[in-house]
């Protein structure tokens, strides 16, 4: 529901700014249709204080202004188990944060105030079990509703209705905040996922493995799409997500895809076979012999520097898949470790502790190279000469750490630059670690020499050879 | 006399800093049993793949030990391909370079 600023705010008194989809249109679970438009104000709002704000002022919001018109918009779903979940729960988390609402919410379960009869049947069951969990005098608050719910149910649901929310573009700040809002109601979470869209895409597929592994208790996986349900299968996803095992992933592999393989640091060995893993991959989509040097190089730094600097104990998530007609080869590295930002803050160098201002500037500095977050005798080179390449090559490269993701766009030619033009940043709710995604133009050129002619300090060329 | 270290013969591969590391250790012990005068010749013919991370744990730190001026005089490098030219050139020039400490 879009409530339009069009008159000046009264002293005391609490509007809903939100923006985007009408919440609860198209017959879609309320719950995930209020996340998003939570996320579309999240691209308003300029900090997390003032998200908490928004939230806030929907959970005062005066009943007048009709949340529980909101809510009678999700009727077209409230067959669905988790939709009258959902609605229950924000009937007794309204309830919980004051008698206006709970009076708004008798009226209707009574009658005195219309009310679509499905609906009043949700609110009066709310209404019990608030009622009848209430302990005279008590305090309760909304979190304490949440919590009870979420003891009571323990699943939540994560439904991934856009084939966009998995890939890079902007609806992929919708995943993360499905993410973000799902471990806000407890940890661990038992998770229900409804896959709804035809095509899925390895960047939110690892992200959500990383996720699940830390965050969540058991998986179960739903596809709408017999097509993505068989995908899960043979990609030996399913198994690794709901089953929480590693999977022997090279007897996974297909002819378009590297099945999702999780790397730890102590594996060195299985992060150099994944690297050549997705090196053939490539190479079943090239005619062009000497590209795979330049791919095994790019995985393999790749991953060795996500890996090494994650200090993450559940280890990084490696997934590629090549769509040959697209003439695209799409890989993603991702884990829930600390952060770039964090490990630049723990570096023992003072300089890159004091560069490292914040996530953006720390983001910027790990695509730099020679800077690193380690000792002064050990430099970095590995995500600037990926981010070189790609951007050579004509892809796309993301990097996201935190609430912030940086992404570049190449273009084809050997024109060099010294400052990318394409970058872009988006802000969102955080990822807790790092994800490295990347797509790769199959007809595009790779010149590893002359990336690696460009590592050198530029006023310094030196031939060493004899 | 010359001392050759074949990279080949080296066990391991080429794409990771523990293997580089590896490298490091041999290709210092194999310094140390050069006599005065001697030269280390490190021959990469047969390696068509290194990362940069590779060759800077390797031949950046090696170099970067033994200094400028020792590496120039008893250090030979031979048989690169162009791609692995450029790289350890690159490697090099920044391992070798005058320090800046303000960043690096």
């Amino acid at each position: 529901m879009i409530v339009p600023r069009t008159r000046p705010r009264r002293p005391g008194a609490h509007r809903i700014r939100l923006h985007g989809q009408p919440i609860g249109a198209g017959g879609q679970c309320f719950y995930c249709d209020l996340t998003r438009s939570l996320m579309a104000q999240v691209d308003q709002a300029r900090s997390e204080s003032e998200l908490r704000r928004e939230v806030a002022e929907l959970l005062h919001f005066g009943p007048r202004r009709g949340v529980p018109r909101l809510l009678e918009r999700s009727l077209a779903r409230i067959h669905e188990p988790s939709v009258r979940t959902h609605l229950a729960t924000l009937v007794r988390a309204l309830c919980a944060q004051n008698d206006v609402w709970r009076g708004e919410f008798k009226r209707r379960a009574s009658g005195e105030k219309r009310c679509d009869a499905r609906l009043r049947e949700v609110i009066a069951d709310a209404l019990r079990e608030e009622n009848s969990s209430r302990v005279p005098g008590e305090r309760v608050t909304v979190p304490d509703v949440l919590r009870r719910t979420r003891a009571a149910e323990s699943t939540g649901v994560l439904t991934i209705d856009d084939k966009e929310e998995l890939g890079f573009g902007p609806a992929s700040k919708f995943f993360l905040a499905k993410l973000h809002t799902l471990r806000r109601q407890g940890t661990p979470v038992d998770l229900a996922v409804h896959v709804k869209c035809e095509i899925v895409y390895p960047h939110g597929l690892a992200m959500l493995a990383a996720w699940a592994e830390r965050f969540a208790a058991r998986v179960q996986l739903a596809a709408d799409n017999p097509g993505v349900a068989r995908y899960l299968d043979a990609t030996g996803y399913r198994q690794v997500v709901e089953e929480m095992v590693t999977i022997d992933a090279p007897r996974w592999d297909g002819e378009h895809h590297v099945a999702i393989t999780r790397v730890e640091r102590e594996e060195q060995a299985k992060a150099d076979e994944v690297a050549r893993r997705v090196v053939d991959l490539f190479e079943r989509h090239l005619s062009i012999d000497p590209q795979r040097d330049a791919l095994t190089i790019v995985f393999a730094e790749l991953i060795e520097n996500v890996y090494r600097h994650a200090r993450s104990n559940v280890g990084a998530y490696v997934m590629a898949q090549a769509f040959p007609t697209a003439r695209r080869l799409h890989v993603v590295v991702a884990d829930t470790g600390i952060g770039i930002y964090a490990g630049f803050r723990e570096s023992d160098l003072i300089e890159v502790r004091a560069r490292a201002t914040d996530e953006r500037a720390a983001i910027d500095m790990a695509l730099e190279k020679l800077v690193t977050s380690k000792s002064s005798r050990h430099k970095g080179y590995g995500l600037f000469v990926v981010r070189e390449l790609v951007r050579r090559n004509g892809g796309r490269m993301r990097l996201t750490s935190g609430r912030w993701t940086k992404e570049f766009s190449g273009e084809h030619g050997t024109r060099r630059r010294t400052r990318s033009s394409e970058a872009t940043w988006a802000e969102h709710l955080p990822w807790n670690g790092t994800e490295v995604s990347l797509i790769f133009d199959l007809d595009g050129p790779l010149p590893l020499t002359e990336v690696y002619r460009d590592l050198g300090p530029p006023d310094h060329r030196e031939d060493f050879f004899g | 006399m010359a001392h050759v270290f074949r990279l080949k013969d080296s066990p391991g591969g080429f794409l990771t800093r523990r293997e580089g590391e590896e490298i490091r250790k041999l290709l210092l012990d194999a310094f140390e049993r050069t006599g005065m005068g001697d030269t280390l010749s490190i021959d990469f013919s047969g390696v068509h793949l290194m990362t940069p991370s590779f060759a800077d744990e390797s031949l950046g730190k090696f170099a970067e030990r033994l200094g400028r001026e020792s590496f120039l005089t008893r250090v030979e490098l031979v048989g690169a391909n162009e791609t692995i030219r450029e790289l350890v050139n690159s490697i090099l020039a920044e391992r070798l370079a005058p320090r800046d400490n303000a960043t690096r």
